[in-house]
């Protein structure tokens, strides 16, 4: 069966349940809307630990990861932002179900 | 300008209690999303973030930099209470300020001292803006008395730098961060210096809101553009502190200090020793190459520095012993750099002894805070003024 380019949903499990919030990195991941990078809106800003489903915007071509390590600092609590080089688009990967942890490693 | 009320006295440090301590060069870190979740969303990818490679190696990205491989550095002691100073919560800064004897602080962004790093004058306009909503506002409102954040604005676009002056200077700011150089990164057939005629609407709106303009280093232009041997050294002395000759030569020789005489300008985290030099040079240069120089100025191109020009340094003693060079101690303001790793706090103390212990109490009280307080607008309490 052909599988579609751009998913309707997808769900993206977040990662590090097996972790205590406070210890998870942050994530603060949108859709991406441009091959030049630009972005949409956020689709998850969070500590991780769960599954989130949403319905893929007509304009999104991807999802522009995006996380942070912790700094152990209540008041700062992450480090810098990072994103992958490469980026995450549905048309290498149509999936509707996937593991943000294996694409930001 | 608004008129902060009067301080309660906290220094705690015997040989400053006798002055108002005024830090004219501090920072604040910044949320780490703070420009992620604000900045308008076609900008958001183009902030400075890192980025990791197919093996797995950081880069910092920051627009209009070279990508700079991230290192994982291990603070200990001191160095890691430095890197985890400078809260958003003003309590604390205070009493991180009374560990230093300090009264009052001029603030600075930490983060934000990369907001003018891209050539596009739309990106540096959007992420100053961002800071502008955030630090008086969310952070220093109420504080006012012991704090003054500084509004940064993008001069590139001088329309739109004229608008934020406006804005910013109803918000309550009470001084303007612009870059050292407006548009150091660009290509250099695009590089345009203050001297341009095109900033004039910029400083004559700035001149009317009758706030200062302090010139940061470090900004505007990519201070880590040397590499390989020696680079760190060459970085610092040239890239960073060197970079606020030309805006001061171009301030004074172009003849904006003239066109605009209430024009205010403060050189901030440049140090002072380079400032005797380089008016001495101006005037050479204007008397010597008479004939080629445009425009003629009224004065030496020294005499406008002399009336509109402010200096921060932290620890100089060749600022301190040429300064009657270059207006004495009315020109020139102390601050501690709180918390950057080469700044004085929280040992500020022998710092101020071992470079202004021999200045006349009069200069000395100029020099730690009666001219900020003049310029930043704190009031000094009975008792510590002139």
């Amino acid at each position: 069966m052909a599988v579609q380019a751009t998913p309707a949903t997808i769900s993206i499990d977040w990662g590090e349940q097996d972790k205590p919030p406070q210890e998870r990195r942050g994530w603060l991941s949108s859709w991406l809307v441009s091959l030049d990078g630009e972005e949409g809106d956020f689709i998850y800003d969070g500590a991780g630990g769960t599954t989130t489903t949403h319905e893929v915007p007509a304009e999104a071509i991807g999802i522009k990861f995006r996380w942070a390590m912790r700094t152990g600092d209540e008041e700062n609590p992450f480090r810098q932002w990072i994103v992958p080089k490469k980026p995450y688009l549905f048309s290498d990967n149509p999936e509707p179900s996937i593991r943000a942890m294996e694409f930001c490693e | 300008m608004s008129i902060a009320p009067a301080v309660e006295r906290q220094t705690a440090k015997q040989s400053l209690q006798k002055y108002f301590v005024v830090s004219a060069d501090c920072h604040v870190s910044e949320p780490s999303d703070l420009w992620e979740k604000r900045v308008p969303a076609k900008f958001r990818h183009r902030i400075p973030h890192i980025e990791v490679d197919d093996n797995g190696e950081k880069w910092s990205i920051v627009e209009g930099h070279r990508p700079v491989r991230v290192r994982e550095l291990k603070m200990e002691g001191e160095d890691l209470e430095r890197s985890k100073a400078g809260s958003r919560d003003a309590e604390e800064r205070m009493r991180d300020d009374l560990r230093d004897g300090i009264d009052a602080q001029v603030v600075y962004p930490n983060k934000g001292l990369q907001h003018w790093t891209s050539p596009d004058p739309a990106m540096q306009t959007a992420v100053c803006k961002v800071w502008n909503d955030w630090a008086l506002p969310e952070v220093f409102r109420g504080y006012e008395s012991r704090m003054a954040p500084s509004a940064c604005i993008a001069p590139i676009d001088v329309d739109e730098a004229v608008k934020e002056v406006y804005r910013v200077a109803s918000m309550g700011y009470r001084h303007l961060f612009m870059p050292v150089q407006p548009q150091g990164n660009a290509p250099s057939e695009r590089r345009v210096g203050y001297n341009h005629p095109m900033f004039d609407p910029l400083w004559a709106a700035v001149q009317d809101v009758g706030l200062p303009i302090s010139l940061h280093v470090g900004t505007g232009k990519d201070p880590r553009t040397s590499t390989g041997n020696g680079g760190a050294v060459i970085n610092f002395v040239w890239n960073a502190l060197g970079t606020a000759i030309e805006p001061v030569v171009q301030f004074c020789a172009a003849g904006v200090l003239e066109r605009y005489p209430e024009l205010k300008i403060v050189t901030v985290e440049a140090g002072i020793g380079w400032l005797a030099w380089t008016l001495w040079a101006a005037d050479e240069g204007y008397t010597k190459h008479h004939f080629a120089v445009r425009p003629k100025l009224s004065m030496l191109p020294s005499e406008y520095w002399k009336r509109q020009g402010w200096s921060t340094f932290g620890d100089d003693p060749m600022g301190i012993d040429t300064m009657k060079y270059f207006g004495g101690s009315e020109r020139i303001l102390w601050g501690n750099d709180y918390p950057h790793h080469e700044g004085t706090w929280p040992h500020s103390e022998p710092v101020v002894e071992r470079t202004m212990g021999h200045l006349a109490e009069s200069e000395r009280r100029n020099i730690l805070g009666l001219n900020a307080a003049k310029l930043y607008g704190f009031e000094v309490p009975a008792g510590f003024g002139a």
